[in-house]
């Protein structure tokens, strides 16, 4: 399976130097493959995000287009799109994302109930991702209890339910300890080593040790880096 | 996915003090809308009852009994009163030309009874003759009322068997009557020789100055159906130029006062419900507003994890429609429970009579106040709901570092 982002760029109204609008992300080429595990790196305010966001189908590019395998996801219409992500995208927000009233397990199964698809199969397999990433034991607890690193392990667990074949994560080790940091990134790393594409946005330099490829991002360009 | 699961329910569950508050609108909404329209539709009901059971066209009375206050009071409010004037009327208004049913009342007012703290009016009518409170009566108690039996309105605290004691003599109540709305139900009903027995009772007693009245030759009204071809005003005319010592006053005119208040307290509670029902609108809308913006980033969560913008407007729908149908339900049902609990004030507040809808108006009313507080519900958050469902959600996910 392969992703792949097209001279994508992303444009927003904002006054930037005497312009009345700023390119967040510009003429993006990105080839995204099974198997591998691929860091993007960059500073506060590079593009990473936006262009993250694009990936996964949130965010229409003004310019170029994103296709997953043949599929060119700004073609598809709202519903279809929206179903495409449920199947094929796991995303892992930036800062603390959940619906306060469902318990951390009714978070991880979020994606399969919104589809009428929660069954006791998918239900042990949140149960053992939420084991994976050290949180079993918090599944009956809302996420107004839970501090910022379970919160991230929560949306991780619910980003790998569907068992999708493109994970992109934003700064998922943002809140995390040294060590649960590496529970986070071997976990990741499985997951493209079963055959998943896994982008990574992140600070984090430890990433690059689980990085099949690194690419650095700067004022909306990419480049990879040797 | 069993319902009590589904993402709306849950929502509104787990939130119960967001739910709460807004339930707690959607009641008043809906008690706000029932509450005033089954005060309009109880008065336009009693109003009803009242032309049903006063039932003729002219009603004659003796000349001093005629003060408009005296006799609406008595007539249209149930306060107990007497007047009386020689049975020999009843004769020289029959020979009148036009006049056809004719039937005689007597009216005694109690001092004290055994059934109530207050005085009670007490009606003799002529079974025989009578055509305005006896279809009514049949409604409940189809024999013969006998000597010394009484009939009560339903306002009376007395059941068939018991026994009431008026000026030292005692009746057996024969049954209680159908609720009208209507001063007839604080009244209690005789047959002809039984109010003539309580009449002359109460001049022995010397409670009220009855004067000379020979209580076997008086009457206190005389009830008069127009026959066909002539009109009531000019038999109404005939009777007050001919018939000496009387007043004959024309039942409609009686009402048209009644119906003229009630006109009045009807587009003023009118009006009512359309201030609390914008008020209330507004306040949910700023609510809804003020909870999506506060939810914003669930929504976005939903997004991102596959729900359409279509799907996003159901989930804050199915919420707002539960929420409202809950609300309206419970304002519903306090509307009900406090206009009937209260109709007898209300009915003494307004000076009108008040007769709640019978069950099935009841039902069609509380199922329309229900739905117009849902809809109502429902608007309110129908912007807030649009708004949600075009979040950019790319923009409400993303931190600071973009």
């Amino acid at each position: 399976m392969i992703l792949k982002a097209e001279s994508v760029g992303r444009r927003f109204f904002r006054k930037r130097n005497g312009s009345n609008f700023f390119y967040a992300v510009q003429d993006v080429a990105l080839t995204l493959r099974s198997g591998q595990l691929v860091a993007l790196f960059g500073r506060s305010g590079s593009g990473k995000s936006t262009l993250l966001n694009m990936l996964s189908g949130l965010l229409a590019p003004s310019d170029g287009c994103v296709l997953l395998d043949n599929t060119n996801l700004y073609q598809m219409e709202d519903g279809a799109l929206s179903q495409f992500r449920n199947e094929h995208f796991g995303v892992i927000p930036q800062g603390q994302a959940a619906l306060q009233s469902l318990t951390v397990l009714e978070n991880v199964l979020l994606p399969c109930t919104l589809f009428h698809d929660s069954t006791p199969q998918t239900e042990a397999r949140a149960m053992a991702l939420l084991e994976q990433t050290g949180i079993g034991d918090l599944r009956d607890v809302r996420p107004s209890e839970l501090s910022g690193g379970e919160m991230r392990r929560m949306a991780i667990a619910r980003s790998l339910i569907r068992n999708p074949d493109v994970i992109l994560a934003d700064e998922p080790t943002a809140d995390l300890d040294d060590e649960n940091t590496k529970v986070v990134l071997k976990l990741l790393k499985t997951v493209a080593e079963q055959g998943k594409i896994v982008f990574i946005a992140t600070h984090d330099k430890d990433t690059f040790d689980y990085a099949d490829a690194v690419y650095h991002m700067d004022a909306g360009k990419i480049k990879k880096e040797e | 996915m069993p319902i009590f699961k589904s993402i709306p329910v849950q929502n509104c569950v787990r939130r119960p003090v967001r739910t709460a508050a807004l339930i707690l609108l959607s009641a008043f909404l809906s008690f706000s809308v029932l509450a005033g329209s089954l005060v309009i539709s109880g008065l336009r009901n009693g109003l009803n009852s009242l032309e049903t059971r006063l039932g003729a066209d002219i009603m004659v009375v003796p000349y001093e009994a005629t003060t408009k206050a005296a006799l609406s009071g008595l007539i249209l409010q149930g306060n107990p009163g007497y007047f009386y004037m020689n049975k020999s009327v009843v004769d020289r208004l029959s020979s009148v030309s036009g006049v056809g049913q004719i039937s005689e009342q007597f009216f005694l007012a109690s001092s004290t009874a055994s059934c109530c703290s207050y005085k009670v009016q007490i009606i003799g009518f002529d079974p025989e003759t009578d055509f305005t409170i006896s279809p009514w009566v049949q409604r409940t108690y189809e024999d013969e009322l006998g000597d010394m039996q009484v009939l009560v309105g339903s306002s009376i605290n007395a059941f068939k068997g018991d026994e009431l004691t008026f000026y030292g003599s005692t009746v057996q109540v024969a049954a209680r009557l159908d609720n009208t709305g209507t001063y007839l139900d604080t009244a209690v009903y005789a047959n002809e020789d039984t109010i003539k027995t309580l009449i002359s009772a109460a001049k022995e007693k010397k409670i009220f100055n009855f004067g000379d009245v020979d209580p076997q030759q008086i009457v206190s009204c005389v009830l008069i159906n127009v026959d066909d071809g002539y009109s009531v005003e000019e038999v109404l005319n005939d009777i007050n130029l001919h018939v000496k010592g009387v007043q004959a006053v024309q039942t409609q005119s009686m009402i048209s006062d009644v119906a003229g208040k009630l006109s009045g307290v009807s587009d003023m509670t009118g009006s009512l419900i359309v201030v609390v029902w914008l008020l209330v609108i507004m306040i949910m809308s700023v609510a809804f507003f003020l909870i999506s913006n506060e939810r914003k980033k669930e929504f976005a969560v939903l997004r991102m994890v596959g729900a359409s913008r279509k799907k996003l407007l159901s989930i804050l729908m199915k919420e707002t429609v539960l929420v409202s149908a809950l609300g309206s339900a419970a304002g519903a049902a306090l509307a009900i429970v406090l206009v009937s609990a209260f109709s007898n004030l209300i009915e003494s507040m307004l000076d009108l009579p008040f007769l709640i809808p019978e069950i099935g108006g009841l039902g069609l009313i509380t199922v329309c106040s229900i739905a117009v507080s849902v809809a109502a519900g429902t608007l309110s958050a129908s912007l807030s709901a649009y708004r949600i469902s075009r979040i950019d959600t790319a923009v409400v996910l993303r931190g600071d570092n973009g």
